[in-house]
């Protein structure tokens, strides 16, 4: 399946990131062609896993979430039985328990199970294209431009594609089919579950019309809200609205308003990994803590854990970030960047909490607390050595290899820094 | 819901077109006969790779197994409590 018309609209796409295309003849060529997206968006992920294993779950209002006892009490998917009262992902337990008191409430498995089924999904993508853009654990962007000759037309390769994952897994999926991955990504939400929509080229428009803004991705609660104080309520409203004042109220968000109303997007499909820009961890407390020696052990936790996976991966990075959650949800961010790049955990403990509002002791008891790295630098060179006068720090830094080699070896559990909560 | 057990058992596997798959397990003085692997994924744990088993008896009873290659260990996970 081709879409004609979209030629003109794919000479100004940028994939100036792309690695390995330069701006030579094929380049040029790749640009004019006219696209064929999919995106794959597994129907209820973590719940249809769990009723595949528990098949007398099937049809059964299920609702996957964190544990309520560690407080990860948030709902991380609901079958679509659950969903018929309102029960969706994101939602506290609690308020998921309200709405549908007789469901089955299961807390899930993260050590790994629907990584592995995800991973399993990435692999059957990649049978009918190389190029797949993982988007989350459940959901794909696939460019199928040039599989058509080998599967067949796009709605006949989806078909396939849905067989192969209900064969091979026993679960179902929605496949949207567009010109493009904004559209696609819509096409797969308009007719779940285990839908198949195509939106072609030709019906862009008419049927982005009378669509609700919010259902576009990128466009959250807060940006429909703003819309909806200009009178844009649907996608039509958006696309009748003037560019320039669009570009005024939002600023560089108005110009990707104003493309998106019309169903232009030129991003690709990102198959090839991109270096990370940052890397963090964060915990919700089992408790809220007020004591500083409390957030203390807490932030060595995150902290190791972050020059870990940083050490892990030959990263160093500058700037440290620190997330505050206060018992009342209101959230703090704060930053610092440091002289020169660390994968240390105690010089990244040292800057987070220099970072915590009120050092001493918080005003307010803590629920959450991330640590982040970011401004990343794969150059070890940069790593200064600590001078010879300090030779408390560099026998820690002689004793995080080591350390690194016990969790290879033995877990991630199997050692941790005296004073460092054991929970994280 | 499902019920934490983590305890060590007994089990009997046969290997099927390359695949591992167990077939009986004891726990608590009880032989369980598996009827259906419904899910497998593996974890890792350091250099420990453990597999992971959903299984179902001849009553249609949930039952979570793992096998820890490092230590040739088998534990029962959890299991399904009505």
């Amino acid at each position: 399946m081709t879409f004609p018309g979209l030629k003109t609209q794919m000479s100004d796409r940028n994939d100036s990131d792309r690695p390995g295309l330069g701006m030579g003849k094929g380049r040029l060529e790749m640009r004019a062609k006219e696209r064929t997206i999919l995106h794959v968006d597994m129907d209820a992920f973590y719940a249809s896993v769990e009723q595949k294993e528990r098949p007398w779950l099937d049809g059964e209002p299920l609702v996957v979430g964190g544990d309520p006892e560690k407080r990860r009490g948030v709902v991380t998917a609901a079958s679509y039985a659950a969903r018929e009262y309102g029960v969706r992902a994101g939602m506290p337990i609690l308020t998921a328990r309200r709405l549908c008191p007789h469901a089955i409430f299961l807390v899930g498995d993260y050590g790994g199970k629907y990584e592995h089924v995800s991973s399993i999904c990435m692999r059957i993508f990649r049978q009918f294209t190389p190029r797949v853009e993982p988007h989350s654990i459940d959901e794909a962007f696939l460019d199928v431009t040039g599989s058509e000759r080998l599967f067949g037309p796009a709605d006949q390769l989806a078909r396939k594609l849905k067989d192969k994952i209900k064969t091979e897994l026993g679960l179902t999926c929605s496949v949207g089919i567009a010109p493009n991955k904004l559209l696609a990504k819509l096409a797969s939400s308009l007719n779940k579950p285990d839908g198949l929509t195509i939106i072609p080229r030709d019906r862009v428009e008419e049927i982005l019309k009378p669509l609700k803004v919010s259902r576009i991705c990128g466009i959250g609660d807060k940006a429909a809200k703003a819309l909806c104080g200009l009178g844009i309520h649907t996608l039509g409203d958006l696309a009748s609205y003037p560019a320039e004042v669009l570009k005024g109220k939002f600023g560089k968000s108005g110009e990707w308003l104003h493309l998106v109303a019309r169903g232009i997007d030129h991003s690709p499909v990102r198959h090839w990994t991109t270096a990370e820009k940052s890397i963090g961890h964060g915990r919700t407390l089992p408790q809220d803590i007020r004591k500083p020696e409390q957030m203390l052990s807490v932030l060595l936790s995150l902290s190791s854990m972050v020059a870990r996976r940083l050490r892990s991966r030959g990263l160093a990075g500058r700037t440290i970030t620190l997330r505050v959650r206060y018992s009342d949800f209101m959230t703090l961010t704060r930053s610092e960047t440091i002289g020169s790049p660390t994968d240390s955990e105690h010089v990244i403990l040292k800057t987070a909490h220099r970072l915590v509002p009120g050092l001493g002791t918080p005003a307010r008891k803590i629920r959450l607390l991330e640590v982040r790295v970011s401004h990343l630098t794969e150059d070890p060179y940069s790593l200064q050595p600590g001078l010879p006068l300090d030779e408390y720090r560099n026998r820690k830094r002689e004793l995080y290899p080591v350390m690194d080699r016990i969790r290879d070896r033995f877990g991630e559990s199997s050692i941790r820094w005296a004073g460092a909560a054991a929970f994280v | 819901m499902d019920q934490e057990i983590d305890q060590p058992i007994d089990v009997i596997v046969v290997f099927q077109k390359g695949r591992m798959v167990p077939v009986r397990f004891r726990w608590n003085g009880r032989v369980i006969k598996i009827a259906r692997v419904t899910g497998r994924w593996k974890a890792r744990e350091g250099k420990s790779q453990i597999r992971h088993f959903a299984v179902l008896d001849k009553d249609s009873q949930f039952c979570q197994l793992s096998y820890r290659e490092r230590t040739g260990e088998w534990f029962l996970d959890k299991i399904w409590m009505e």
